[in-house]
């Protein structure tokens, strides 16, 4: 069993009044309020068990970007990768009921930028949430997700499998002590940790009323990037993020619109690590748009036989896609 | 007076003895034939009596019993007429010195006395000599069929009357002689060529492997696009029947009465391209005498399903059986036949029911549920019987930019032959000698991937989407695609190559 320090101790139990405020104020006098911090062994004992580790306010390891909130967390339980906090990050947020187009463009936003390198962080809920953590897993890229209850717990059921993948592969993060049920007041609390530490806010898809505009709020008021897909003007799962475009949000289409933004180079086609001929073809295609075969040979001089190879070999390789009648275009997740 | 003359008729692609008796006796003229004759026989008996007057003999005013032994099974077509109009005369002593024991017989007979072809001379005759008769009278316009049976001894007839006269003194009459059957000299004659197809790269490439490794193939593509063009020039590249295949889709042809008189054998491989309107029986024979169908029609070539979600799903599902046997099973009341049936499917479909799908052109005006239904209409057992599903190019003749002249159909056929010798070598004593056929047993065998290339199989079904019946399919094209480049291991690129050609396994269409 890991040693605690006694002030470590104290902000465990500091951690577990549900009022925010008064939950900082209990930390910032922690030693003073729990004299008796052998009560937090048992807390410690239940973290073990579940393989929960804790970092609170006072380490040294303790997240800075954490630390410029107004009432910053006494202590933050995780499992996994904690360095992943130092990374770029993105929060990706959006409606648990999601329409399919939502959660093809969560997914796609995700893995595209976990390609270059980007955490994606999002809140292990269904919908939106999901598919962004899927989305960067699929591209073998980091990821955070931040939940609104204990650790021990999970929440949603559906997702166990997934949240036992983040733990493996990314990090998952609390400022709930285990035990701690997932009631309505905790999400817009969860939600201002989603936007602190990352450098923008992708909406993908919300609602009306939907706590993906809490987050988009939070980012605003924490000057972060607030970034938005547009959405389909007659579905009602959109009217939340069309709405935010129209007042605040950056309406952004492809990969290469946020990579701008998080001070990134947008190089249009993405042609790290092809070869000569391959670039050609990617470039020839980029000019056309969509175009056949037979178009990419005579444009690039390449001869017909070695082009269907390549395109074959691109194909596999998820840069180029192809279409009825042997059209390719480039792949969404390469611009 | 009685008089016995042998002749055959034909149960399914056998031929079947039938005796046939005629007896003459006095009493009230008339004529009964017995012995279970079809409308067809029975109907011989005004031809034969025209025929007999009309070839200057007398047609005896005597009671006349026609006997077609054996009695018990059912007879069909006109072939008998010759024959009875022969007994007849010999019964009737008009004909006195008839020497006809060791002929068989065989003939329509017209009003006027000549004798008229009929079907299925080829495989009577071959039946006729497993029986250990070797002598023939057959119709003069069945001769080029008939000199293709080693062996026989045939007397082509024009007339009733030639007929007469070959029985009473065989001195003037020589037997046709017999031809051998050469391949090259004959074949090639298909009209086609796929120097006539311009572009099409992959649809090309794609029949060319199909081809090699006896696997049946599906085009995808706008109607316009050539895909019957190119499906009709399967043929072309296929290798040359043998003798032995040449005979055994020739006996089918001659049975369904499509022969052409004028050649004789089948010598081309055929194509047959059913309507998609056709019906069961239509596709795999059958009818009160279970005639064959068109899957037996082109056996050992191409059976061409232009449009195929239109047909019947009924009709398609019906293909099944030939496609994994090779024979087709026809029952009928009176009798069941089992028909040859192994040829090379080629199918071509629209990407969608207005054909647009997909062009960059053209509108399609298809909803999605329209195109998905359009696209399940094809089974997925059926499907698991088209190893290469290969997207024709949708594209305009002025859009084509490919100006290089295309490979003609030879250049190809010398790649096929050489990966049909590496797979023969390897199938060597087995039934099935192409790839299309291995069994479990085979592909743990023949197919065994490296890690490269299992890499690349096991990519392709994460990153396009591929259902689990495309695993094998997919491996035995490779094996061909390596077959045709000489390769005995089949590396990375061949599988990368194979899993180009499972379109509709990629779920393209949701």
């Amino acid at each position: 069993m890991k040693e605690y320090q006694a002030y470590q101790k104290a902000f465990i139990l500091a951690s577990f009044e549900t009022d925010l405020k008064k939950r900082c104020y209990l930390a910032d006098n922690a030693l003073a309020n729990f004299r008796r911090t052998s009560e937090a062994d048992k807390v410690i004992a239940k973290m073990e068990k579940y393989g929960i580790s804790v970092i609170t306010s006072e380490d040294d390891e303790y997240p800075g970007r954490l630390q410029q909130l107004n009432y910053a967390p006494p202590a933050l339980y995780y499992k996994g990768n904690l360095d992943l906090l130092k990374t770029d990050c993105v929060t990706i947020v959006g409606s648990r009921r999601a329409s399919r187009y939502g959660v093809e463009a969560a997914e796609y936003f995700a893995s595209g930028l976990a390609e270059r390198g980007i955490t994606i962080v999002s809140g292990l809920a269904m919908g939106i949430d999901a598919a962004a953590h899927r989305g960067a897993l699929k591209s073998k890229g980091n990821t955070i997700a931040i939940m609104a209850c204990g650790l021990d717990r999970v929440y949603p059921q559906e997702n166990a499998e997934l949240m036992e993948e983040i733990a493996q592969k990314g990090l998952l993060l609390s400022e709930y002590p285990p035990g701690t049920p997932p009631l309505a007041f905790r999400f817009p609390e969860r939600n201002r940790i989603m936007a602190t530490i990352s450098k923008g806010v992708l909406v993908a898809e919300a609602g009306k009323k939907s706590g993906a505009l809490i987050t988009a709020d939070c980012a605003l008021e924490m000057g972060k990037e607030l970034w938005v897909v547009p959405g389909n003007i007659f579905s009602r799962s959109c009217e939340g993020s069309n709405e935010l475009l129209k007042e605040c949000g950056r309406l952004v289409t492809r990969i290469g619109d946020i990579i701008a933004d998080t001070g990134g180079e947008d190089d249009g086609v993405n042609l790290v690590g092809l070869t000569e001929n391959e670039k050609l073809v990617l470039e020839a295609i980029d000019r056309e748009g969509t175009a056949h075969y037979s178009r990419l040979a005579q444009d690039t001089g390449i001869s017909i036989p070695d082009i269907a190879k390549l395109l074959m070999k691109l194909e596999l390789n998820g840069i180029v896609k192809r279409h009825t009648g042997n059209y390719y275009s480039i792949a969404k997740n390469r611009h | 007076m009685l008089s016995k003359i042998k002749s055959y008729t034909l149960e399914g692609l056998m031929g079947l003895g039938v005796d046939i008796e005629i007896d003459i006796n006095a009493g009230l003229p008339g004529y009964e034939t017995v012995g279970l004759p079809d409308a067809a026989v029975k109907e011989s008996r005004e031809r034969v009596r025209a025929a007999i007057k009309n070839s200057g003999f007398k047609y005896p005013t005597k009671r006349i019993t026609v006997n077609l032994a054996p009695a018990d099974s059912k007879k069909e077509g006109a072939l008998f007429d010759l024959p009875i109009a022969l007994g007849i005369l010999i019964a009737g002593d008009q004909l006195l010195k008839a020497q006809y024991k060791d002929l068989t017989i065989l003939g329509e007979l017209s009003l006027d006395g000549t004798v008229r072809p009929v079907n299925g001379i080829m495989p009577i005759l071959i039946s006729a000599m497993q029986e250990g008769r070797t002598k023939f009278v057959i119709p003069l316009g069945n001769q080029k069929e008939a000199s293709y049976v080693e062996g026989a001894e045939v007397y082509p007839v024009a007339t009733l009357r030639e007929a007469c006269m070959l029985l009473c003194d065989r001195t003037g009459f020589i037997p046709i002689p017999t031809k051998k059957f050469t391949p090259t000299a004959e074949s090639n004659k298909y009209g086609v060529d796929f120097a006539d197809v311009k572009g099409q790269f992959f649809a090309r490439r794609a029949i060319e492997i199909a081809v090699a490794g006896g696997h049946n193939i599906l085009m995808i593509g706008p109607p316009g696009a050539g895909k019957t063009l190119m499906a009709k020039c399967v043929p072309t590249i296929m290798p040359d029947m043998t003798f032995e295949e040449a005979i055994e889709v020739t006996k089918i042809h001659s049975v369904a009465g499509i022969l052409d008189a004028n050649k004789g054998i089948v010598s081309t491989r055929p194509f047959r391209a059913p309507h998609h309107t056709a019906t069961i029986p239509a596709l795999t024979g059958g009818g009160t005498f279970a005639r064959p169908g068109e899957v037996s029609l082109a056996h050992n070539g191409v059976l061409f399903l232009d449009e195929a979600p239109e047909y019947q799903r009924r009709t398609l599902e019906a293909l099944r059986q030939p496609l994994e046997d090779g024979v087709v099973t026809v029952s009928r009341a009176r009798l069941t036949a089992e028909y040859p049936a192994r040829f090379m499917l080629v199918a071509g479909m629209n990407p969608c029911p207005c054909g647009n799908f997909g062009s960059m052109t053209r509108e399609c005006r298809c909803t999605p549920s329209e195109i998905r239904r359009y696209v399940n209409k094809l089974s997925g057992p059926l499907l698991d019987r088209i190893d290469l599903h290969v997207e024709v190019d949708g594209i305009s003749y002025d859009e084509l930019q490919d100006e290089t002249p295309s490979e003609d159909s030879a250049a190809i056929k010398a790649r096929v032959e050489a990966a049909r010798a590496i797979q023969r070598e390897r199938f060597e004593g087995k039934r099935n000698h192409t790839n299309s056929g291995m069994d479990n047993n085979d592909l743990r065998k023949y197919c065994r991937l490296d890690g490269p290339g299992d890499r690349v199989l096991r990519e392709a079904y994460e990153r396009l989407n591929l259902t689990a019946r495309a695993g094998t399919r997919i491996i035995k094209v490779a094996r061909t695609i390596a077959d045709l480049e000489g390769a005995s291991q089949i590396k990375a690129e061949h599988v990368a190559e194979a899993v180009q050609y499972r379109s509709l396994d990629r779920k393209y269409w949701e």
